[in-house]
């Protein structure tokens, strides 16, 4: 067990930081809320190659896998950055991983174009519509539709709906698409789609990690800072501890979101649950750590001027497009914990 | 990055479950039930002499530097097996201090029978007037000549009933700050003057409190300088191993999914339990990785001093709120207890929540944690 990044690795979150100190401070978070989508940023992830990273060399990535994309995920998450990176680069992946001839030609053509990729959820309105992540940065939506695995092209990006974390969401409806693109059918269809989920659920909560991460720290650094009853407020226990407690969540996300994005190499048969788990735990830690971050800061927390909000809104919304929480738990019992030989199994590994 | 333990530690694991099978008997079980102190001396002798109390510790002490992740299998093993888990704790901390700070002839009595399990130390640091804030320790040791005397008294003195030695901190100055007027000696047990009187608790555990008067030792068994007992004490527990492992918590889940499945004809199917057993699958799983994160710092040296702390409070906290949850869930049974049985199934679920209790307690309270993990891992102000 060694939790010190390569140097490989360093180098990339490095990079990647840099770039968002450079182009996502939170007054350009804040630009990008009408839209949920900052298209000259993600034209610098793409120039770093960061969308595609994840793909083998032929088609345009450099072979990364799910870890060093969950370390370029908590940069996302830190830094609030809107733009739908976690979307498109399971989505790529999904289009790679088919490896049929129209899915080859597709992921072609997006890499060219730098196009991000859209997820469709189950969610469908009383038109037929479906509600897509990422739908309004984009014209290229991945789903399941009656045992296929499919893409949908339309001829622009769908119309933002406006929503608590700002994200680029929008209905699209596959029967205005001007491309219907089948990438697998029956069991391959299947797997690949659940593929597909689990490692969007591993780098959300990488990304929920990262983001938990730095909105706790607003409220440190704000405790440090802010004076009452004659002294800086951390130095109440009652402010202390809570943020004590949080961070030590905190800690734990940041850890299952790593050891999540590791498992998908190194114990693949555990990753499907272990993704699962990192989602749950990330998003409760970055949801109860944002709001303690909020709390510290008393009323001006609460005010939009300061930048807490952005963290608090965003840690509740992101990993509800991926399914209620309580269904998630539910899916993990009945996986590992519904009867005792699965559960001693899965302990005893 | 990887967070595999790696072939040695599954390997080593094998082994210590083989082990466990042989020596970890529905008769043991109910020993340490019955003695309320998870401790076997037959048992700690067999893993002593296998090498597994000293095999990450350097040669010099018959250690062979293996990896702290061995010691960390066995100690979760032993705990998912309900096995007896207070002698590695106690020979590997108590043979930490003396290395940590005693004299070369304590070094190269005590050290051997403890790792070699010959002898078992128990700790007098507590006292009926003070715990989390141990410097305020009021026990009396008085310059006489070449030996002092000791009087007083300590609380939760565990495991002294199977003590050759107490490792016992005393107040030598009253007239500086509290933390610089603390000296500390190793007591033989069977010193004239020291009775040990048993305290039993919710949990099961039997544990002590220890009288101390006019206790005369030579002033060979003190350990470190005089009036520098705190120093010795914080380097000790600053070189034990931090973090820990699944063993208890994970115990406890199994157990509680066994009886529900039973009960439910073999397999869970209610939503309602299901999340909560997920949730409690998922703590678990945070817990296990903060624990292993503290000892694979402590392994590369590199020993923040607080995520060891962060493993203690989230996993105890986990454990005293988890045992609750899976007693609501089993319902009425759960509360029948058979003090002649092994504790399996529902009985073991009301055995862990009456010691959860003290978890969140003992080796410094969730607050002490809280105050370490504010100030020297957030930077946070001093505060009190």
């Amino acid at each position: 067990m060694n939790l010190d990044p390569t140097p490989l690795q360093q180098e990339l979150v490095e990079a990647v930081t840099r770039l968002l100190q450079a182009e996502c401070d939170t007054a350009r978070v804040r630009a990008a809320e009408a839209s949920g989508f900052d298209s000259r940023l993600w034209q610098s992830l793409v120039e770093l190659g960061i969308p595609a990273m994840g793909l083998a060399e032929d088609h345009g990535g450099i072979g990364a896998g799910l870890l060093e994309l969950a370390l370029v995920a908590e940069c996302h998450g830190r830094f609030l950055a809107p733009v739908p990176l976690v979307e498109t680069i399971v989505g790529y992946r999904a289009l790679e991983r088919s490896d049929s001839g129209p899915a080859t030609d597709l992921l072609r053509r997006l890499i060219e174009a730098a196009a991000p990729m859209a997820i469709a959820l189950d969610r469908v309105n009383d038109e037929g519509e479906r509600l897509a992540a990422a739908g309004a940065a984009t014209t290229t939506m991945i789903c399941m539709e009656e045992g296929q695995l499919v893409v949908y092209e339309h001829a622009a990006p769908g119309i933002k709906l406006p929503n608590l974390g700002a994200m680029p969401l929008a209905y699209r409806s596959p029967r205005d698409a001007v491309r219907r693109v089948v990438i697998a059918e029956g069991a391959e269809a299947k797997s690949t789609h659940e593929t597909l989920l689990h490692e969007w659920e591993a780098l959300t909560a990488a990304s929920l990690a990262g983001l938990g991460k730095a909105g706790l720290d607003l409220g440190i650094n704000y405790a440090k800072q802010r004076q009452a009853f004659g002294q800086p407020i951390g130095a109440f226990q009652a402010v202390a501890h809570r943020l004590a407690d949080a961070a030590t969540q905190i800690e734990g996300a940041c850890l299952i979101g790593r050891a999540a994005a590791a498992a998908a190499r190194d114990e693949p048969d555990r990753f499907p649950v272990l993704a699962s788990m990192a989602l749950a735990w990330c998003a409760d830690a970055a949801q109860q750590a944002t709001a303690d971050s909020l709390h510290v800061h008393g009323g001006y927390g609460f005010a939009l001027e300061y930048d807490i909000q952005l963290y608090v809104r965003r840690a509740k919304a992101w990993p509800l497009i991926l399914g209620e929480p309580t269904q998630r738990y539910v899916a993990i019992a009945s996986t590992i914990a519904a009867q005792p030989d699965r559960l001693q199994q899965w302990i005893s590994n | 990055m990887d967070f595999q333990l790696g072939p040695d530690i599954a390997a080593f694991r094998e082994e210590v479950r083989a082990f466990i099978a042989e020596v970890v008997t529905p008769e043991l079980r109910e020993k340490i039930l019955r003695s309320g102190t998870s401790f076997d001396w037959d048992v700690h002798r067999q893993m002593a002499e296998r090498g597994w109390l000293r095999d990450d510790w350097p040669a010099e002490h018959g250690g062979a530097g293996r990896s702290p992740f061995r010691v960390l299998a066995l100690q979760e093993e032993l705990e998912l097996a309900g096995g007896p888990t207070f002698g590695i704790f106690y020979a590997r901390a108590l043979a930490n201090c003396i290395r940590g700070a005693g004299s070369p002839a304590q070094k190269a009595d005590l050290i051997p029978k403890l790792l070699g399990g010959k002898i078992i130390l128990c700790l007098g640091y507590s006292e009926p007037s003070c715990g989390s804030d141990v410097a305020a320790a009021r026990t009396r040791a008085v310059r006489e000549g070449d030996a002092w005397v000791i009087n007083g008294q300590k609380m939760w003195t565990t495991m002294a009933e199977h003590a050759s030695h107490v490792f016992l901190l005393t107040r030598t100055n009253t007239e500086v700050a509290k933390h610089r007027g603390l000296t500390m000696f190793v007591v033989p047990i069977d010193t004239p003057g020291i009775e040990i009187h048993e305290v039993k608790t919710l949990g099961g555990e039997r544990t002590n409190i220890t009288y101390y008067s006019d206790v005369r030792v030579p002033d060979s068994a003190r350990v470190g300088e005089v009036d520098g007992g705190w120093s010795v004490m914080i380097n000790a527990l600053r070189d034990e191993r931090p973090g820990g492992g699944r063993g208890h918590s994970d115990r406890m889940l199994l157990n509680a999914v066994r009886a529900l499945a039973e009960r439910e004809g073999g397999r869970i199917d209610d939503p309602g339990s299901l999340e909560k057993l997920g949730r409690i699958a998922v703590q678990n799983e945070v817990a296990r990785l903060i624990g292993y994160s503290a000892v694979a710092r402590f392994a590369q040296q590199r020993h923040d001093g607080v995520t060891g702390p962060m493993f203690k409070l989230f996993s105890s906290e986990n454990m005293l709120r988890n045992s609750g949850v899976l007693l609501d869930l089993l319902g009425p049974e759960a509360l029948l207890h058979d003090g002649s049985e092994v504790c399996e199934g529902a009985g073991a679920i009301e055995e862990a929540w009456r010691h959860s209790h003290v978890g969140t307690i003992y080796a410094g309270s969730s607050e002490v944690q809280r105050d370490i993990i504010a100030q020297r891992g957030l930077d946070l102000p001093r505060s009190r």
